[in-house]
């Protein structure tokens, strides 16, 4: 096992998921005293810079949760062992959130400080793609077909999908776009020490609730995959246990999912 | 600087309020599908048991 698999294991267990949540509950008020109460109002934009402080951590989020789906597909596709999948399923799930949450807030954003709620510009434009291709990730998963097949075939998307996001965080760079480009937090900072230090906090709670999301999105995974072990047993009073780790036991000559080794059975 | 601080405040309160709804939402229903999750893995198992 990997240290990889490891630490994935300890993470989501129930007492680290419950750590983990009472962390992140911590996290977010930390983040909510320091940008609505310590963070100054901003010289332009008043007020509403404290959406900074929201809107800028959802997008690393999403950056995050497809990265680990990135990463997730390509272990699949490697070892073909169900945790990647499950794992990256997750956590596209939790992207998907977070890229909406994103542009929502960008959207709310945009409208005091453009004048408009949307605009097609290369930013929100490529955001509004990077959705889209989530989202079909998603609608790839549930096809109904072979367990296996629609893993591999759900792990080249998450791989090829990909591609999209580093256009996102460069489009800025690439193109003319409304949207301003990402402020430097490392060596000489163009914000302010303050508003910096909110930035910090709001990031650091963002990566915990993704952490927790995710420890209880893999518990759910795991329940449901159970689930169906147990609907599609046709061995009376097995334990369910014993299904999972003939699975885990077959898995060295296959993509072998619960409903194959049922289907055997 | 008071005017520059409380003007546009409604578009804070709605960010923060949806951020709180969305990330609130998604708790309680993946908690809510582990809950459907394990009722029903125990009423298949108590079928068998039968």
């Amino acid at each position: 096992m990997s240290v990889a698999e490891r630490a994935m294991g300890k993470l989501t267990a129930r007492p680290g998921e419950r750590a983990l949540g009472v962390l992140a509950v911590a996290g977010l008020a930390a983040s909510a005293v320091m940008s609505l109460i310590v963070s100054p109002p901003d010289v332009e934009q008043g007020t509403l810079i404290r959406l900074m402080y929201v809107h800028v951590p959802s997008a690393w989020i999403a950056y995050l949760s497809f990265g680990v789906v990135f990463l997730a597909s390509i272990a699949y596709l490697r070892t073909k062992r169900t945790r990647w999948d499950r794992l990256a399923a997750a956590s596209a799930e939790v992207g998907v959130l977070f890229t909406a949450l994103t542009i929502a807030l960008g959207s709310i954003w945009a409208k005091p400080v453009w004048g408009t709620w949307w605009t097609w510009d290369p930013r929100l434009t490529t955001t509004a793609i990077m959705l889209l291709i989530y989202v079909g990730y998603l609608a790839v998963r549930r096809i109904p077909d072979s367990p296996s097949r629609r893993a591999r075939w759900a792990a080249v998307v998450g791989i090829v999908g990909f591609a999209d996001v580093p256009i996102v965080h460069l489009s800025v760079r690439w193109w003319r776009s409304l949207h301003q480009a990402p402020a430097r937090l490392i060596g000489v900072p163009d914000i302010a020490p303050t508003m910096g230090a909110a930035l910090g906090v709001a990031f650091l709670a963002f990566t915990l609730v993704y952490l927790y999301l995710m420890a209880l999105r893999l518990r759910v995974g795991r329940l449901e995959d159970r689930l169906v072990a147990e609907a599609l047993s046709p061995r009376v009073g097995e334990p369910v246990e014993v299904l999972l780790e003939n699975r885990r036991s077959s898995s060295a000559t296959g993509p072998v999912d619960s409903e194959e080794v049922h289907a055997r059975g | 600087m008071v005017e520059i601080a409380t003007a546009n405040i409604g578009y804070v309160v709605a960010g923060y309020t949806v951020t709180g709804l969305a990330l609130v939402s998604y708790v309680g229903l993946l908690l809510l599908r582990a809950r459907r999750a394990r009722v029903r893995a125990a009423a298949i198992a108590a079928k068998r048991a039968r």
